[in-house]
């Protein structure tokens, strides 16, 4: 049992009220347990960001995955910062398929990005999707061709809230064969 | 007399158009099924063959006289016909008030044709408004797309016109030089249309269309980085006169399937870049267009081959 835990990390200053929505959120979606740790600063172990404080995706990975966290089956960071990747120009988050890592960012997820009114039923059912939807990376699931699963690959926050935070038959069916 | 009495009783069901050939009189019915666009139409092909081996047996015959009143030499014949059996398409179509035709219907011969396909190109909107963003590259409903990431609109003239898309352009990086298949050249399916010389090694891609070469685009020949600028709107490649449409068309994705291709070839394209970090999958992500500077040159070779087919 001791290693079946989603360990949540916060990169930085992340509201408490958003972890512990997002710890509830994985603990319904996953049946495990979740561990919160304190704040993590990482900008002494990562390249510097780009111009616009936007994190190297990847480099952040690598970092998680390089090292221990006891009893963690999957890890989960959460970051306020930007990320892009050298493959991908922007992201809202990144996992390792089958592997141990994911990471979120909040910076394009909230209305306000887009220059309208701030609405935090609307950030947390887009946070809610991505978490979920990168952690089950992590279990394997690659991205749906159904645009109401949580799987489909969003390429903008329209998709996301056009999604549902679900998964369909297909993926749901992978998701139990995989736990 | 007989013939055009039978033809008075044919009832032409509202909303159907009749053929070019059975208003000139040359058979007795059809209907158009075509959207009288005769260049793309398998049954004006095999009447128009019909006509010119007549008109070549006439030739031939040393009494050409006698031979006339056995071989439908619709041709002249058609001159006689009265003015409302001699519309112009483009009456038909509703897109002229009153034109009658000067041509005995062969279109690809006429001035007025060319200025009304010239009036009306392009009739694709092209503009950014009918993108739609899938797994981070972005993709027309309107086109159709081939396995190997080049597209192709058909126009209003019934050629088409073919280029690479914005997954092709992206993956591609940055293009030293191209060379495009010549006019007149007769492309099989599958044949090479396209050069593409890139600091990692020449791409060859294959057309997605059997045809002949009809236009290419001289501006992007000029100006190489059109492709990548503008993968669907100034940097299309060329026009190609279709060979057989039907038989490549069912290798042709569009709109939902397309889509769906699109998200596979997105998750191949992250298993095919796997790192010490193994597969990483991203959301939101729109693929860099520096790509090809940020991976080797024996990843970029592996995703060309795998994406783009190439030679
Ligand atoms: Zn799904
Ligand atoms: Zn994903």
């Amino acid at each position: 049992m001791s290693d079946r835990i989603i360990t949540i990390i916060p990169i930085g200053e992340i509201d408490n009220s958003f972890l512990d929505f997002i710890s509830w959120s994985i603990e319904e979606t996953f049946r495990i347990t979740t561990a919160l740790l304190p704040n993590y600063n990482l900008s002494a172990e990562i390249p510097p960001p780009l111009p616009g404080n936007r994190y190297n995706s990847t480099s952040i990975l690598q970092y998680l995955s390089d090292k221990k966290f006891d009893n963690t089956l999957r890890l989960l960071a959460i970051t306020e910062s930007d990320l892009y990747s050298p493959i991908f120009s922007t992201l809202y988050g990144e996992a390792q398929l089958n592997g141990r890592c994911a990471l979120v960012s909040l910076h394009r997820l909230r209305q306000e990005y887009y220059n309208l009114p701030p609405d935090q039923t609307i950030f947390l059912s887009r946070f809610h999707k991505v978490v979920i939807h990168e952690i089950a990376h992590t279990f394997g699931l690659i991205h749906c061709i159904d645009k109401n699963c949580i799987m489909y690959p969003s390429s903008n926050v329209i998709d996301i809230d056009e999604k549902s935070s679900l998964f369909c038959p297909s993926c749901n069916q992978k998701l139990l064969l995989i736990n | 007399m007989d013939h055009k009495y039978q033809r008075g009783m044919k009832v032409i069901p509202t909303g159907e158009r009749k053929c070019l050939w059975m208003e000139a009189g040359v058979v007795s019915y059809k209907l158009c099924t075509n959207q009288y666009q005769c260049s793309i139409c398998d049954y004006d092909r095999a009447m128009s063959n019909r006509v010119l081996k007549e008109r070549k047996i006439a030739a031939e015959s040393v009494d050409i006289i006698s031979h006339k009143k056995e071989v439908n030499v619709w041709v002249e014949e058609f001159r006689q016909l009265p003015a409302d059996q001699r519309k112009c398409r483009y009456m038909l179509m509703g897109e002229v008030s009153y034109k009658i035709c000067p041509n005995s219907f062969r279109c690809g011969e006429c001035s007025f044709d060319q200025m009304m396909q010239d009036r009306k190109q392009p009739r694709f909107d092209y503009s950014v408004k009918n993108y739609e963003k899938v797994a981070g590259v972005y993709m027309h409903e309107e086109l159709q797309y081939f396995r190997n990431h080049t597209w192709l609109q058909l126009e209003r003239n019934g050629k088409y016109r073919i280029g690479i898309d914005d997954f092709a352009r992206r993956i591609i990086g940055k293009i030293d030089g191209i060379e495009l298949s010549a006019v007149g050249k007769n492309l099989d399916f599958e044949g090479y249309c396209l050069t593409i010389h890139h600091e990692y090694g020449d791409l060859e891609l294959f057309s997605p269309i059997k045809g002949i070469v009809d236009s290419v685009n001289q501006e992007v020949l000029d100006n190489v980085t059109l492709i990548i600028d503008e993968p669907y709107q100034g940097g299309w490649l060329m026009t190609i006169d279709p060979i057989s449409v039907t038989k490549s068309n069912k290798n042709l994705l569009k709109g939902d399937t397309a889509k769906a291709w699109m998200i596979e070839e997105t998750n191949l394209l992250s298993k095919t870049l796997y790192s010490d970090l193994g597969v990483t999958l991203a959301e939101g992500a729109t693929i860099s267009a520096e790509i090809s500077q940020n991976i080797s040159r024996e990843k970029w070779q592996e995703l060309v081959r795998k994406h783009l087919f190439v030679r």
